[in-house]
């Protein structure tokens, strides 16, 4: 999502209103940069369960932080730095949650379920017939988004060799692809 | 294994914002923004000078400063405790302002100079034949151990009442910065006032006080920096 500068000095000045305690501008910023910040985490909180709660999260210490905010600076580096942390933070209380609360045996192997992700029949194909271990670097990061680092402590690999597993995996991808196309 | 995905209003924001506003909005209290970084660091650079002046006027300066600081080891050493320390200000302020970064500068700078203010007394500074018994310096060095750290925990307590104003993401950095800098100027005045420029004293009595208190004061950190989220 882009905002030009005129949008975020606008809400600098909201900001600078809200510190002298105006619920009104409060009110409109909040309004503006709910679904800026509900982006953000959407982007990076792959399970859909928690986006809410880290929404949440995120807006009580955006709350908290509000008189951090030095008016003479720019609002989005704050405004982000605020989201980006008390979003790791509220991943990391959920991910200590969610292991007592669930045990592992329950959970599916995402990484062998690409059919769970809804795509397209042919993709789904072109996937399966990948090697595993080449399918599950390319789903980990192109299909579920995660980061390298992610993907290669899900898969327990180092960041190198999942690149390179990641990297036969396009190619073969698109290999199958093209001849699906030109069939 | 589908989920059910969460209620969404108009625009896809969940159900849950309209009354996240409400409730964040209602009775909204004026706030006292934090400072300029820049202010801060001031009125650091105040704190520092004024506990400078005072440790100083009760403990003394030593006899002979004038010649011992015509040493270019000594006066190099001297200038670059009070940079570091003034670099490891900066650095615990940028550090608790969402929205600062670190510049790598800053960082880099620091570690040359904490590691420049370990070489030179090994290189640079005088040893006497018989010392470094780790045990034995250790208990001639007491008294400039005590003094720094006392020195040095004053403009700590004051540094840790302004940084907390601020909203630490990172509470033990902040506390290892602002360790680091508080101990760092109560190293400075221990060696303007103690005499002794012999390399073990130095590194024991004036420097290991800092490590040591740098540890406790990056702890503390970790409880004080992160009280605004209470």
């Amino acid at each position: 999502m882009h905002h030009d500068d005129a949008q975020w000095e606008s809400w600098s000045r909201l900001m600078v209103r809200v510190q002298a305690g105006d619920e009104a501008a409060y009110r409109v910023l909040l309004d503006e940069i709910g679904p800026v910040l509900y982006a953000f985490i959407r982007k990076r909180v792959f399970n859909p369960s928690l986006v809410d709660d880290v929404y949440q999260e995120v807006l009580m210490t955006f709350h908290k932080a509000r008189h951090a905010y030095e008016p003479s600076r720019p609002f989005g580096p704050w405004l982000f730095t605020v989201a980006r942390n008390s979003l790791l933070d509220a991943l990391g209380k959920n991910r200590k949650f969610a292991e007592r609360e669930l045990p592992t045996e329950n959970l599916p192997d995402r990484a062998k379920e690409p059919e769970d992700l809804g795509l397209d029949d042919g993709l789904l194909k072109a996937l399966r017939s990948l090697p595993e271990a080449n399918r599950r670097a390319v789903v980990l990061l192109k299909i579920k988004g995660y980061s390298l680092e992610e993907a290669a402590r899900e898969i327990g690999i180092t960041v190198s060799a999942l690149k390179v597993r990641a990297h036969r995996g396009y190619v073969q991808l698109r290999k199958k692809l093209l001849e699906k196309e030109t069939k | 294994m589908k989920r059910t995905p969460s209620p969404k209003t108009r625009g896809g924001m969940p159900s849950r914002h309209q009354s996240l506003v409400g409730e964040l909005t209602r009775g909204l209290k004026p706030v006292q923004p934090v400072w300029p970084a820049w202010v801060q660091w001031l009125v650091w650079l105040a704190q520092a000078v004024v506990v400078t002046a005072i440790a100083l006027a009760i403990l003394r300066p030593q006899d002979g400063l004038r010649a011992a600081l015509a040493e270019t080891s000594h006066s190099v050493f001297l200038c670059m405790t009070f940079l570091a320390s003034a670099l490891a200000a900066w650095g615990a302020i940028a550090v608790s302002l969402p929205g600062r970064r670190l510049p790598s500068w800053t960082k880099v700078g620091a570690w040359a100079l904490l590691a420049g203010l370990l070489a030179i007394p090994v290189i640079f500074f005088p040893m006497t034949q018989g010392a470094g018994n780790f045990w034995s310096e250790l208990g001639g060095c007491c008294d400039c151990i005590y003094i720094g750290a006392a020195v040095g925990l004053v403009p700590w307590i004051g540094m840790g009442f302004l940084l907390s104003r601020n909203a630490s993401f990172h509470p033990a950095w902040t506390g290892a910065w602002a360790g680091t800098s508080s101990f760092l100027l109560g190293t400075a005045v221990i060696q303007l006032h103690c005499p002794s420029w012999e390399m073990h004293h130095v590194m024991v009595g004036h420097l290991m006080p800092v490590a040591l208190m740098t540890l406790l004061a990056t702890w503390a950190g970790t409880k004080w920096f992160a009280r605004w989220r209470k």
